[in-house]
Formats: C-alpha cells, structure tokens, sequence
C-alpha cells in the first residue's frame, strides 16, 4: 500500500508518462492511417460483415500496408526501449518523495545512460533464460509456461530495484555488479518479488487487456478510446511496480536502531 | 536462494505454487477433451448394427439395376507388426459396352508411393496437404502375386460362382509404365453383357501415412489398398488414369463382401455394415463386411479407438475415436446431422443405411479428410488456449468443416460417381458448393467460417479468397494430372472457384430457379458417371437457355444472362470477373444558352445563366447531372447490377449486362452520393472488390478500413509500450 500510495501521490507523472505514451502510439499510427487511406483511393468499404475480406484483400493487393504496420510496431519497440529509461530517472525520483521539476530533469538526464543499460542487461537476461524456458518445454509445457512466468516477473523486479539503486543510493549503473547485486536481492526477497510480480502480472493482464478490447471492439467508436484508458491504467500500474522497489530501498536503507 | 524467514518462505512457496497452477491451467484448458458431456453418455450405448447395406427402398431412392457393374469379394489378413495386409480378390465384372474388350486394366493405387520416380512421387516430392512421407515406413506398395480367370459367362447374380465357375487359368498381367496401373490379359474377349470373374492374390504393404492411406503406430487406414479395375464407357475405352498427385478415384458401381482377418484388440470401421464376427481365436479375430452399391472398400482400425453411435431416422452413424478426443463427437455429431438433412432435401435421399466417421489419432495427419463410400475420415477441431479465445476467436473450418465437406462427397462422388482425374472438379468443386448451402442451411444466409470478436469470415469471403493469382492459371475444367504442384492453383481452382461459379450463378438466377436444376442434376446422375457436359446440359435444360434477370436496365431492355456462355467462360477459360467504378461524379447539365431560331426562323441568344458560374456543389440539384462510368476490368462478362444513392437519401438499382467494355449511366436533375457495384454481392467470381463502391468527393465518406487498421495499430504500440516501458 506504501508503494500505491507513493504513486497515487505524483499524478502528474503517472498522467504525463501516461500522455506521451498515447502520444507516441497515436503517431506512429498516424503513417499507417495513411497507407491505408493512399491505398484506398477514392474508394470506400463499409458493412461490418466485410471487414476482414476487405482487409484480406487490401493486404494482398497492397503489401505496403503490411510493411507500414510492422514499422509502427518496430518503431514503438524501438522507442520503448529508448525512452523508457529516460522516464525512469524521474519516476524514480519522484516515487522517491516530492521533489523539484529540476531534480526529475536532471535525474532523468544523469541516470538515463545507467537506466537504458541496465534494461540491456535485463533484456540479455530475458533471452538467455528464455532459452532455459524453451528447453523445459521439451520435459512439459507446464514447466515452460511456470519459467516463462517466474523468469519475467523475476528479472523485472531486478531491473527496477537496480535503477532505484542507481538513482536514489548513487549505485554505480554501468556496472554489472548493480544488476547482479539486483538480482541476488530479488531471489532473497521473495517477498518483494511476490509482490512486484503480482504488480506486473496485473500489468501484462492490463497489456493483454489492451489487445482484446481493440480486436474485439475493432471498426466501433468506444474501442479505441477504452484501450487509451487502459494504457493509462496500465502506466499507472507500471509505475506502481517500481514504487514498490523504490519503497523496498527506503525501507532497507533505515537507520539501524540504536543499541539497546 | 535462502528465504530467510517464514514469511518469506510462505511468500515464495505461494509465489512458485501460483506460477505452477497457472500454467498447468492453461495447459489443461488448451489440451485436454472437454468433460465428456451428458450427450456423449447417451450416445455410448451401441445402436445395433444395421441388417441391410442399403436403406428400405421407400428410403433409399432410385438404385438403378444398370449401375451394377462389378462385385468384389475380399479375403485380407492384416499383419499390424509390419504394417501389411495380405489378401485376395474376386472380381466379378459384367461388360456394360456395346464392345468386347480382352483387357483388364487394374488401378494399382498404392505402388504410387513405392518409389520416388512414380508419377504421383515425382509430382508431390514426399508431401501431400503439409504431410511429409514418414521416415520409418517410407514406402508403399501393392504387390500382385498371381492373376487367375476362374469364370465367365452370362449371370444375373454376380456372387453366384456356379453359373459361371469354369476351368481356373492363369493369366498373363503386366505393370504399366507408371506401377499405378497394370494390365491383365484376356485369353478370348469379353463380350457386351458378359461377365468374367477374376481372382489375384496381393500383398499390399502399407507407408507411414501421409497420403491418406497407411499407419502410424497403431492406427491403420486402408484406403485404395486392393486392386481395383477401371471404368469401361459407353464407347468401349477404358478409364484408367495414371495415379498422379492431384487425382483421385474412379471406379464403377457394385457389391462387396469383404472378409478381414486382424488381431483381436483392434477396433474396425469399414465401409458398408458388419454381417459377422467370428469369436477371437488366438489373438485375432475375422470380420465380415458388407457394402452394397459403392465403388469402394475402405477401412480403418486402431486398438485405442472408443466407438459412440447415434442415429439420424434409420441411418446409423458410428463415430471412431480416441478417447482423449470424444469430447468433440458430440460436435461433429451435430455437423454431420445438419448435413443431411440439408443435403437430403436438396440432392435426394442418402441410400445407404450406415455412416461411419473415422478421427484419425492426430500423428496421422495424412489420414484426415478423407471419403469413402459410407465412410470418411474428419479431423481434429482446433482447441484454442484461453488467452486466444479472450480475443473472440471462433472457428468452424477445423473438424466441423471436415465433416461436413467429407460427408458431402457421399453424393458428390460417392453416388454421382464422376471420373475425378477427369474432371476433379465436379465432385471437389460442387460438393464445395453443396458445403456452402449446408452451411446457409445450417446458421443462415450470413454463416461464418471463422471469426474474431464481432468481424466473420463467412461464406463469401471464403470463396472469394480463392480467386487469387494461382486460380488464374489453370481453366476449372482441366483434368487433375494439368495441375502442377508447384504453382499451387489445384485447390483454389477445383474447390472454391468452383464453389464460387456455381454459387454466382444461383445468386443471379435466383435460388428458386437454380436449387431445383441442382437437384435435378443430382437425382438424374445418382449411382451413374456424370461429366461436365452432363451437368451444365441439366442446369440449362432446366435453368433454361438465356435468363431474364429481374432488375431496371440502362435502355429499358432486359438483361439476360446466357447460361451456356456463362459456363464457357467459367470453366473453360480463365478469365476473372472484374468490375471498377472509373467515375462518380456529379456535373452540370448542359443548358440551352446560346443561338436558337425562334419559330419564325430568326435567330435569337439565349444568355447563359448566372448559375454557369457557380460551383457543382452550389448548385440546385436540377441544374446538376450525375454520372457513373462502370468499367469491365475483368474479360469474364456476366451481367452486374450497380446501385447508386442520390442525395435526398433515395436510392436506384440499375442493371447491366455486362458485355461492352464500359457503361455510362446518367440521372439528369439528380446529385449522386455515392455508387456501389453488386450491392447484394451476387459475383462470388468478382475478387476484387475494393474499388466497388466509391462516393463523390463533396460527400466523401471515410474508406472504411484506415481508421480500424490506424486503431488496431494505436493498441498494437501501446501493448509494446506498455510491455518493455518501465
């Protein structure tokens, strides 16, 4: 609840990562729009039982619609990897207490190389340990979807508490060391990965979510406007997830208690 | 990793112990059968076994005694160790000609796999519909051992031996070029009405199945796992096709009394009905089967299969399955009964009085989707992982589909028994199109194949899907072996396209015309060899020759579609059919400004208006013209109705006819919306269908497909965003 609290007190974050996020998602769409509408011409479809044909049929007449849609999405996950880190400075020192814009300008600025390498290490992590996932599969997919799962929320929540480190005790970023120091942390603290991983997996059910209300809701006015919602929940969600790191290092770095 | 406290310890004990039942939910709701449903429980129990191959004869329908042309009694033994069935048949054959012949030619089916320079091997290149020829049991083959003629004569009955029972002799046979075929010699011809009988001894060894017949572990399939003879028509030629990768089957009509020897523990589904079953004797056991009025024996056995029976008016349905697949019976159950009834009333009673379906265990890919007579072979019905069907996925091509296009050629094969290398498209092609009115039948006009939240792929989408460039290669009348597998046209064209050429065709003349032509063609050619000819003959007897076509013309002449011409340009050549709206526009209309002679012949000016010079858009609508040009893209002509929507909100539907290169339709003192070509898509040839419907600018709407596509990659980013941020 502390962590919850620490979000719910910075709505300005929450609400500008939030906003630059459907920023960004709304003009990288804005290229897309126009392939479609430049490969449209003059020519219009309507009728909901014609949609797929349609899109069928524009798809393989016009396989630059394709190419459009996968540079978008390229090009948000490109740009997610980027800037995120950038935000994360200043999340980090907001989720920390009331400060100055200045200080999150500066924290954003300063920690940012730090941030944008320990989200590669994080990343290396991933795919190194998705590998030991894919093996188990071969013994069961039970045990392939539980490594999937336990491997995710458990990096994760490393790489939140090493840039928290980095930004709040003056860790040393580039170094390994901080992410190893992560994750030794993470796997004594069950506690802490426990709940940060129920915080991401409400945030990956919100990224989930997302999808399904746009597929399902897709060719209606509410739909696009209930996924912005969502996103914003679910920024809400992820900043929650790296308050509860922030809170675990204010926590840990308490005075010891005077001796008796 | 040391969890240092209780709490911590309970923390990730809760922690691996959520991670654990999550994915073994999600595994054991993507994988395991359904809970075996209340339905299935009072299917178990056994419906008795039919006593007659046929239905009554009040049920049956007309089973014409002419059709009956050649009996097979077989005697096989099946050895399930090395996958091979050894065996004898008694080939009793009347010659239906008005020719002697002195040759026997025998499909050899199974020595298509017995090599990789057979003609079926050198075309599908060890594959066949995305099956890959096993590794362990490679090859196949049937090996004739002898051939004996052991009688002749004139008979009526042709399992009475004694009539024409005669000195046994042995006869001289050859493998032809390709060892799909062989030859057996005649010592003296056989003459018009007579009737030989001819014994050989095989042994066909089975491959690993992925061409629909073979094993795959202890599933067998046996499918064309005997000799066969070929058809003999009217005009003394024998029909004995080379077996190639895209042909199929072809054989004549009669009675089989098939006797087979298998180990005890198997589980059989055969064609025809089951007449006896011996008590098991040291560890096998034989069974007796009968089938009457087919052109082939077919037969499936698995030791793991459970049977579940139901019935359907007399007909007994008998469904073979694995037990971790009989949660879906109850669906193809349901599948397999709406096909029937819809196909019952539209192509004539069923004759037959047993349907068995085989599910073929899903290591036996190559085996799904495959009829016999009274038997098929269906496939699994895809099970999608709770976290895909959130997204509204539903799907009605996996398994149910199967069922009901397998099932559709009982008639459309099984009992109009056309020459499928020949002409495959006349059993493939219109049974495609009996599959799509099931479907109507069955869920109505608007039925979905597959669908994702609120947007389905329906009936017309599926069969304009078809009409890509591969279905612009080869004329749907083209015999199987023109199709080449590397160009990948033979579905497309023999099935959909089709599909789609029959079913525009209903769609213009009207299902009142065209269901009771189709119908007329199936009862006229039941238990017979129709040929194209025989079925665009029946539609245009019955359709009649040209068609008036209901609709408003450009001249006030009717359009009428010419049946003969349609099916010209359908199945004999590959012209597609293509319509474009080239203009939609309104303008302004011409004025009488200028020099007129007045009544007494003088000269006067008449000023232009002041309304000249305003723009199209400030005009009243009476001062204003709307046109449309419709441009033929496509070389199929074939009438088309366009329907345009003015701007007071009425609407007008005009036809054309299709034939000139372009139409131009005007409406003075009107101002046009927008128009649409083939409003109530009646040309499921048509594939391009894009650019049929256009507005003028002034009212330009949205096109329809940026804005959903501009959304779905709006949530598709935010997904990544959200996914990889923070």
């Amino acid at each position: 609840m502390r962590a919850l609290r620490r979000v719910w007190s910075a709505p300005w974050l929450w609400l500008g990562i939030g906003m630059a996020q459907l920023a960004l998602a709304a003009a990288l769409a804005v290229p897309l729009r126009a392939v479609v509408r430049a490969a449209m011409g003059p020519f219009t479809v309507t009728g909901e039982s014609r949609l797929f044909g349609a899109l069928a049929e524009l798809v393989s007449e016009h396989p630059t619609t394709v190419a459009a849609m996968v540079a978008a999405l390229a090009g948000g996950a490109a740009l997610a990897l980027l800037l995120a880190p950038v935000f994360a400075g200043a999340a980090i020192r907001r989720l920390a207490g009331p400060c100055a814009k200045g200080d999150q300008a500066r924290a954003c600025v300063m920690h940012y190389p730090a941030a944008l390498v320990i989200g590669l290490y994080g990343l290396l992590l991933r795919g190194l340990l998705a590998f030991v996932a894919a093996a188990l599969g071969t013994i069961h997919s039970s045990l392939q979807i539980a490594a999937i799962v336990l491997i995710l929320s458990f990096v994760a929540v490393a790489v939140d508490l090493a840039r928290v480190r980095v930004v709040l005790e003056g860790a040393r970023g580039l170094h390994p060391k901080t992410f190893l120091r992560a994750l030794i942390t993470v796997a004594r603290t069950p506690l802490l990965w426990l709940r940060s991983g129920l915080i991401g997996a409400l945030h990956w059910g919100l990224s989930l979510a997302m999808l399904v209300v746009a597929v399902r809701g897709l060719d209606t006015a509410w739909s696009p406007w209930a996924v912005r919602g969502i996103a914003l929940l679910a920024a809400f969600v992820a900043l929650w997830r790296l308050a509860a790191a922030v809170e675990h290092v204010a926590a840990t770095t308490k005075p010891s208690a005077p001796p008796a | 990793m040391v969890a240092r406290t209780p709490a911590c310890q309970a923390a990730l004990a809760f922690l691996l112990a959520t991670a654990a039942c999550a994915s073994t939910a999600c595994e054991a709701a993507a994988t395991a059968s359904p809970p075996v449903s209340p339905a299935i429980e009072s299917l178990s129990p056994r419906v008795p076994e039919p006593t007659a191959a046929l239905r009554p004869p009040e049920l049956r329908g007309t089973v014409p005694a002419a059709a009956h042309v050649v009996d097979y009694v077989l005697d096989a033994r099946l050895d399930a160790e090395k996958h091979q069935v050894a065996g004898t048949v008694r080939i009793t054959w009347r010659n239906p000609a008005g020719t002697p012949v002195d040759r026997l030619p025998l499909h050899l089916y199974m020595n298509a796999f017995r090599a990789d320079d057979t003609a079926w091997m050198l075309e599908a290149r060890g594959s066949h519909r995305g099956a890959r020829q096993g590794k362990d049991g490679m090859w196949g083959y049937m090996d004739v051992k002898a051939v004996r003629l052991i009688g002749r004569g004139e008979v009526a009955d042709f399992k009475m031996l004694e009539g024409v029972r005669g000195p046994v002799t042995e006869l001289a046979w050859k493998e032809d070029a390709d060892p799909s075929l062989a030859t057996v010699t005649l010592p003296t011809p056989v003459r018009p009405g007579e009737t030989v009988v001819v014994e050989l001894e095989f042994l066909t060894q089975l491959p690993e199945v992925f061409a629909r017949t073979g094993y795959a572990g202890e599933f067998h399939m046996l499918g064309q796992w005997y000799p066969k003879l070929g058809v003999l028509g009217p005009d003394g030629r024998w029909r004995a096709h080379v077996f190639t990768l895209n042909a199929e089957f072809y054989a004549d009509f009669g009675d089989y009394e098939v006797h087979l020897d298998v180990p005890e523990a198997m589980v059989v589904g055969a064609t025809g009905i089951q007449v006896a079953a011996d008590p098991p004797q040291e560890g096998r056991k034989k069974l007796h089967y009968r089938a009457e009025m087919v052109h082939d024996f077919a037969w499936a056995a698995d030791p793991r299969f459970v049977e579940i029976d139901a019935n359907w008016k007399d007909v007994r349905i008998r469904q073979l399955v694995l037990p971790d697949r009989a949660g879906d019976a109850p669906r193809h159950l349901e599948a397999l009964i709406a096909t029937l009834e819809s196909m019952e009333a539209r192509f004539g009673p069923y004759p037959w009085s047993t349907i068995t379906v085989i599910h073929p265990p899903a290591d036996a890919g190559g085996a799904q989707g495959m009829e016999y007579p009274t038997l098929f072979t269906t496939s699994e019905i895809v099970r999608f992982p709770p976290w895909v069907r959130l997204f509204g996925i539903e799907e009605q091509m996996s398994g149910v589909f199967t069922t009901i296009h397998e099932f559709g050629h009982q008639y459309f094969q099984g009992l109009l028994a056309s020459d499928e290398a020949a002409q495959p498209w006349l059993d493939e092609g219109l049974n495609t199109t009996s599959n799509m009115l099931v479907l109507a039948d069955w869920h109505g006009e608007d039925a979905w194949i597959a669908r994702l939240g609120r947007h389905g792929f329906g009936i017309d989408d599926f069969l304009r899907g078809s009409l890509d460039s591969e279905a612009a290669l080869d004329p749907v009348d083209s015999t199987a072996e023109t199709y080449r597998a590397i160009t990948g046209s033979y579905g497309d064209t023999v099935y959909r396209k089709t599909g789609a050429l029959m079913l525009t065709l209903r769609r213009l003349v009207g299902p009142a015309r065209f269901d009771p032509a189709f119908k007329a063609y199936a009862l006229a050619w039941r238990f017979r060899h129709p040929t194209g000819d025989d079925l665009v003959k029946t539609l245009r007897e019955q359709i009649g020759e040209l068609v008036t076509l209901e609709g408003k013309t450009v001249d006030d002449k009717p359009v009428r579609l010419d049946i003969a011409d349609y099916f010209q340009q359908a199945l004999h050549t590959v012209d597609a059919v293509d319509f474009h709206l080239h203009l939609v526009q309104n303008r302004r209309r011409t004025g009488d400004a200028g020099w007129h002679r007045d009544e007494h012949g003088v000269l006067n000016l008449r000023e232009p208006s002041e309304e000249r010079e305003r723009p199209i858009s400030q005009l009243s609508d009476e001062l204003v013209e709307a046109v449309v040009v419709v441009q033929r893209v496509g070389e199929f002509r074939v009438p088309v109705e366009l329907e345009v929507e003015f701007s007071d909100d009425t609407t007008e539907r005009l036809l054309w006819d299709g034939q000139g290169r372009y139409q131009i339709f005007t409406w003075p003192g009107r101002r046009l919306r927008a128009a649409r070509i083939d409003p109530d898509s009646k040309l499921l040839l048509e594939g391009h269908r894009l650019d049929n419907h256009r507005a003028v600018s002034e009212f330009a709407p949205a096109d329809g497909l940026s804005r959903p596509v501009g959304d779905l990659g709006e949530a598709l980013t935010l997904t990544v965003l959200g996914g990889l941020s923070l």
